[in-house]
C-alpha cells in the first residue's frame, strides 16, 4: 500500500514540478538530448561547487568533520535531482523507476545489513565524535590521521603513508585513543642504572635533564618513579610533558641527553652480559682478523652541487 | 651591558643602541649583539642573509637551534632594490609568561606591593617597506614551557624565576631585558601567597628611556574571584620612566576590563 501511496505521489509531483523546468528547458528549443546534456553542464558544477562552498563555510566555523558531512548532504541530494531531471528531460518515466528501485531496495536492505549498520554506527560517531578530522587516532594495531569520516568508515593516513580504510561499525565496537585530543601529552622515558650507582643523584640528573630542555614543560612538573629492581639494573621511569606537537621531539630528545649526560658524568647504564663457550674450557675462543673493507663510494646527490 | 654593533663599511643604522632601522646595500654587513643573542645580517645581491647565535646559559644548557653563526644557520630572504633597509625592534613574548619568584611572598588582606620583574625580549627583524614585513622573531633567551591552568582549561606560557625585586637600579638594566613594574594588591579577606603568577606580555608595549627600557605597568588586584583577578595595564610608561618614547606596540590590543587568573591556586594539575 504503501509503495502505490509513493508511486502515485510521486507522478503527482512529477506531473506539479515538471511544469516549471521541463516548460523553461523546452523554451529553450533543440531536442530532449540537448536540454538533458544542458542540464548536466550547468547542474553539475553548480552542484560541486556549491558543496564546496558550503563545505568550507561549514568547516571554517564548526570543523573539518561538520564540513564534510555538510557537504556530502548537499552534493549527493543535488546529484539525485540532476538525475531525475536528466531522464525526465529524455523521457523516461520515474514512477515505474522509483517502484522498481524500491523494491530492490527492500532485497537490497536485507542483503546489506553490514553496511546499514556502518551507516548507523557512522552516524553515532557524527554525534559523539570521538575523534574529527586531522585527529591522530589508534584503532587496534593501526595508528594514522584521520582524513576523513564518511556514512560507511573512517579513512586514516598512516605514518608510514599507507591508507587504511576502517568500517564503522569496527570503530564503535573497539577501543580507539585519539592522541590529538588534548593539548599536552606525557612522555615516559624508561632508564636503567647500575646497581652501584646513587639513585638519589640519578634522581638529580634526571631531573636537570628535563629541566634543560625548554620543551618540557616546567608545570606539570617532571616525575621520577622507581620502577623496580631489574635483573641487571634498577630501573626508572622519567614522566615529563609537553605540547601534543611536541611529543615526538622531546622524547627522541630526552633520551639523547640523558644518554649524553650519563656518559659525561660517568654513570653506568648496564645491559645483560653474554660469555661464549666454545664448548673446551681449557681452549681459547679461536679469533681471526680480517681486513676492513673499503668504505664505499659516496653516492651521486650526497652533497649539494 | 653586553650591547655592541659592529659595522662593514656600507651598512648605514640610523639609530642608537641596537634597536632602529639598518641601511644595507649590495655587499654590506652588519652584527649586533643583543645580551645572549647574535644577529648577523649580510646583503648578498638581491638576498638578505640572517643569522643569529645564542651563547650558553649560566646552567651550560645549549641553544636548541641556530646555535652559532656557521653558515647552516643562515637563513636566505629575496630581497630587490639597491639598498634595503632591515629594521631591528624588540618585542614580547607571544604567549603569558608565568613568573616564580625565587623566595615566594605572602600579600596581607588589604596589601599593595610593587615589584618589578625583568623580562627577555625577542628581536624582530622587518624588511621595510610600503608594509613592513617580518622575516624573523629570536628570543634573545629561550624560556621552557609551563602550563597554566588545569590540564582541561589552561593555557601555554613561557616559565620565568625571577627575583621580584622591590627596587630598580642601574645595574639591573641590560639591552636584552625590559623592566616591568607589577602592583599587585590583594584586595581578598586572606592572605594572598605569591608562588607564581601569569602575566599577559602579549598586551604590553615597551618604551625606551635612554638605554633603559621599560614595559607598561601592570596593577593586578586579587579578589578571590572564580572569573580570575582584574588586570589594568596603563597606556603610558610607568612613573619611573615618565616621558619614555614609545618603542613596540603590543602584539595585542589591551583589552578593557580584563580578569584572568593571575596568582596560582592549583594544587596538583596531573593528579598525582
Amino acid at each position: 500500500m504503501r509503495l502505490s501511496a509513493l508511486v502515485a505521489a510521486i507522478q503527482v509531483a512529477d506531473t506539479e514540478s515538471a511544469g516549471g523546468l521541463s516548460q523553461w528547458f523546452a523554451g529553450l528549443g533543440g531536442g530532449p538530448i540537448l536540454r538533458a546534456a544542458l542540464l548536466v553542464v550547468i547542474g553539475f558544477p553548480a552542484a560541486y561547487w556549491g558543496a564546496k562552498w558550503i563545505r568550507r563555510f561549514i568547516a571554517e566555523r564548526h570543523g573539518a568533520q561538520w564540513g564534510l558531512v555538510a557537504g556530502k548532504v548537499v552534493f549527493y541530494p543535488a546529484l539525485l535531482l540532476l538525475m531525475i531531471s536528466v531522464l525526465r528531460e529524455l523521457g523516461f518515466s520515474l514512477a515505474p523507476l522509483l517502484g522498481a528501485a524500491g523494491i530492490l531496495g527492500i532485497a537490497l536492505g536485507f542483503a546489506s545489513q553490514t553496511s546499514v549498520s556502518n551507516v548507523i554506527s557512522g552516524f553515532f560517531l557524527l554525534g559523539e565524535q570521538p575523534f574529527a578530522v586531522d585527529d591522530v587516532i589508534q584503532v587496534g594495531d593501526t595508528t594514522g590521521r584521520v582524513m576523513s569520516v564518511d556514512m560507511l568508515s573512517v579513512k586514516l593516513r598512516t605514518f608510514d603513508n599507507r591508507f587504511v580504510r576502517i568500517p564503522n561499525e569496527t570503530i564503535i565496537k573497539t577501543q580507539v585513543t585519539t592522541a590529538t585530543r588534548f593539548p599536552l601529552r606525557r612522555a615516559d622515558v624508561s632508564v636503567g642504572v647500575a646497581y652501584k650507582e646513587d639513585v638519589k643523584r640519578v634522581h638529580e640528573v634526571l631531573l636537570t635533564v628535563a629541566d634543560r630542555n625548554p620543551l618540557c614543560m616546567m608545570e606539570p612538573p617532571p616525575k621520577i618513579f622507581v620502577d623496580g629492581f631489574g635483573d641487571s639494573s634498577v630501573n626508572l621511569r622519567l614522566t615529563v610533558w609537553t605540547t601534543t606537537e611536541n611529543f615526538w621531539d622531546v622524547k627522541n630528545q630526552m633520551h639523547e641527553e640523558i644518554k649524553s649526560e650519563f656518559d659525561r658524568l660517568g654513570i653506568e647504564i648496564p645491559f645483560p652480559h653474554r660469555t661464549l663457550y666454545t664448548g673446551l674450557a681449557t681452549e681459547p675462543l679461536p679469533v681471526e682478523m680480517v681486513r676492513p673493507e673499503q668504505p664505499p663510494a659516496a653516492p651521486i646527490g650526497a652533497s649539494p652541487l | 651591558m653586553t650591547e655592541n654593533r659592529t659595522q662593514i663599511p656600507g651598512a648605514v643604522a640610523q639609530a642608537e643602541g641596537p634597536w632602529g632601522a639598518i641601511d644595507l646595500p649590495v655587499g654590506a654587513s652588519t652584527e649586533l649583539d643583543i645580551g645572549p643573542l647574535g644577529v648577523a645580517l649580510r646583503r648578498e645581491r638581491s638576498e638578505l642573509w640572517i643569522a643569529v647565535k645564542r651563547e650558553l646559559d649560566g646552567s651550560g644548557a645549549a641553544a636548541t637551534h641556530n646555535e652559532g653563526a656557521t653558515e647552516n644557520a643562515w637563513t636566505r630572504w629575496a630581497a630587490a632594490g639597491e639598498s634595503i633597509q632591515a629594521r631591528i625592534s624588540p618585542a614580547l613574548a607571544d604567549r603569558p609568561l608565568v613568573v616564580a619568584p625565587e623566595v615566594p611572598f605572602r600579600l596581607a588582606p588589604g596589601i599593595t606591593a610593587r615589584i618589578y620583574v625583568r623580562i627577555p625580549l625577542w628581536v624582530r627583524i622587518t624588511l621595510a617597506g610600503p608594509t613592513d614585513v617580518v622575516l624573523l622573531e629570536e628570543p634573545t633567551v629561550v624560556m621552557s614551557d609551563t602550563w597554566w591552568g588545569d590540564l582541561g582549561t589552561g593555557e601555554l606560557a613561557y616559565w620565568l624565576p625571577t627575583r621580584a625585586r622591590r627596587e630598580v637600579d642601574d645595574t639591573l638594566f641590560e639591552p636584552h631585558l625590559v623592566m616591568c613594574p607589577l602592583v599587585l594588591e590583594n584586595e581578598s579577606e586572606d592572605t594572598l601567597p605569591v608562588e607564581k603568577l601569569a602575566i599577559r606580555v602579549m598586551h604590553m608595549s615597551i618604551f625606551r628611556s635612554g638605554s633603559r627600557l621599560w614595559a607598561n605597568q601592570t596593577l593586578v588586584r586579587y579578589e578571590d574571584e572564580p572569573e580570575g583577578s582584574r588586570i589594568d595595564m596603563a597606556e603610558r610608561p610607568p612613573t619611573e620612566a615618565a616621558g619614555a618614547e614609545l618603542l613596540s606596540s603590543p602584539r595585542e590590543k589591551i583589552p578593557r576590563g580584563l580578569r584572568a587568573t593571575t596568582f596560582a591556586k592549583f594544587k596538583s594539575i596531573t593528579g598525582f
